[in-house]
């Protein structure tokens, strides 16, 4: 968008022309530090529900002075002849608002409304979720996250309900992981949502992009977020201090895309080969696991094998327990079935420097590829995956420290089929 | 519910409203007025509501960071 802040600088300068962004991307704060970078100043809007049910993005619309939107696509080279011709000498549009779709008003509750204005839970659910985080708003408490979430699971649930809605109650569900109130499983099962709202609706871009935020490199159209280290560094190079990304960026969301998985290119050792270490039961780190499909799944053109996957795991030090950092980071081993492709088996943990952070590794895995040639392939979904996560961890209390194991499977499962709704790609 | 900002629940509606016509369709298309949606900025402290823009020449972006 730097192009259009630059080209709109003189209008909107001098009043002629407002500018206003909106973003849907789950979390705010990275498309904040984007517009620090740029220098980007005019307003840009939350949207990470896709409440303007909006297919894909860039989408660059004018608006006349009757606030009806212009038919004609806007090319910024020609933006300033465009303005004059199409903003300037034309009547405002005031005559085609009789004739547009309704757009109700409705009063607030609190005056009372008509029988007419149904609102339905769903969305009163995520003004919730949107609202609660505004500055001066309280965090949303656990008890209200749990009676949000279940409205829209039984929205998305409903009979013939909107995809959207699927999308929508996962964007909550990561809302939720992303808070204190997280609850185990929910990332997973906000990218299961994504993808059934994507398997119903394969041409809808919003929401196969926040599936590949996530996903494997082979999936990836593009790197989502490596810029930010740059911005970080420009920004403190000139003397500035960078708006904080306070949801951690995963490896994937800044991981370039890729068209091979790396082969691999050492044997790694295990660690603990005789399973001597002591095991944690969960007692004092708890890890959790999230699978994110390739969404070549919902697409008959892409030849990617089901369950080519990138697998997130994330260590949690539980109350009273934290990482001893200066101990060096968690490995984690990793077991693939017989015949799938993962580059490494022995993976090491990122290192936050608070030692009561979550630690993440991620790691990607490929089923065999079908032979087109040949017969068809023996099922090999769904397909577990093993492994064992090596830490450090320290009770607060006692101070006591411990090198521990903790062995976990992930398993690997094609998405659920869905009816068609006639609306894919 | 009280803390509920009446313009969100406009725009709740109106995402409804058309989603029974088309529900893949854009709430933003050519030719239509903006609708009522109030969404807040992205740093939190303030909320702009689309429909409250008439009277002025906008450019409407829709985009993402990466």
């Amino acid at each position: 968008m730097p192009v259009w802040h630059e080209k709109t600088r003189a209008l909107r300068e001098s009043g002629d022309l407002v500018v206003i962004g909106i973003t849907q991307e789950q979390h705010p704060d990275r498309c904040r530090l984007f517009a620090q970078w740029q220098g980007i100043d005019w307003p840009i809007l939350w949207d990470p529900f896709n409440l303007t049910n909006s297919s894909a993005v860039p989408v660059i619309l004018a608006v006349d002075e009757a606030g009806v939107i212009r038919p004609g696509r806007l090319d910024v080279r020609r933006f300033e002849e465009q303005f004059e011709q199409d903003w300037m000498s034309s009547a405002p549009a005031e005559t085609r608002r009789a004739a547009s779709r309704p757009y109700p008003h409705i009063a607030p509750p609190s005056e009372g409304a008509g029988p007419e204005t149904k609102i339905s839970s769903a969305q009163v659910a995520m003004s919730r979720l949107l609202w609660s985080r505004t500055n001066g708003e309280a965090p949303m408490d656990a008890a209200t996250y749990e009676e949000v979430l279940k409205t829209l699971d039984q929205a998305a649930r409903a009979p013939d309900a909107d995809p959207a809605l699927a999308f929508q109650h996962g964007v909550a569900l990561r809302m939720r992981y992303d808070s204190e109130a997280r609850q185990p499983g929910d990332f997973q099962r906000a990218l299961d949502a994504w993808m059934t709202a994507l398997m119903r609706r394969p041409s809808q871009y919003i929401w196969r992009r926040r599936i590949q935020q996530w996903g494997p490199r082979l999936d990836k159209p593009y790197p989502f977020y490596d810029w930010v280290e740059e911005a970080q560094q420009t920004l403190r190079s000139h003397g500035q201090q960078p708006f904080p990304i306070s949801v951690a960026l995963s490896g994937a969301e800044v991981a370039t895309g890729s068209k091979e998985i790396p082969l691999r290119s050492a044997e790694d050792t295990h660690p603990d080969p005789t399973a001597a270490l002591k095991r944690d039961p969960g007692k004092l780190v708890t890890l959790e696991t999230a699978v994110c499909l390739h969404t070549g799944v919902t697409s008959k053109r892409v030849r990617e094998p089901i369950g080519s996957s990138r697998i997130h795991l994330i260590l949690r030090p539980a109350a009273g327990a934290h990482f001893e950092p200066a101990a060096g980071p968690a490995k984690i081993w990793i077991e693939v079935p017989k015949g799938w492709d993962t580059p490494r088996q022995l993976l090491t943990a990122s290192s936050p420097s608070d030692p009561e952070a979550a630690l993440g590794a991620e790691f990607e895995v490929r089923p065999p590829a079908p032979d087109l040639q040949g017969p068809p392939p023996p099922p090999t979904l769904p397909a577990s995956i093993r492994g064992t996560a090596f830490y450090f961890v320290c009770e607060d209390e006692h101070g006591e420290c411990q090198f521990l194991a903790q062995d976990f499977e992930v398993v690997v499962r094609a998405p659920d089929v869905v009816e068609e709704t006639g609306d894919g790609e | 519910m009280n803390l509920l900002p009446a313009a969100l629940l406009s725009c709740l509606l109106t995402g409804s409203v058309s989603a029974n016509q088309d529900r893949s369709a854009s709430l933003l298309q050519a030719g239509e007025p903006l609708p009522s949606l109030t969404l807040p900025t992205i740093d939190g402290t303030g909320s702009i509501d689309l429909a409250e823009l008439r009277g002025k020449k906008v450019l409407l972006i829709q985009f993402a960071s990466w």
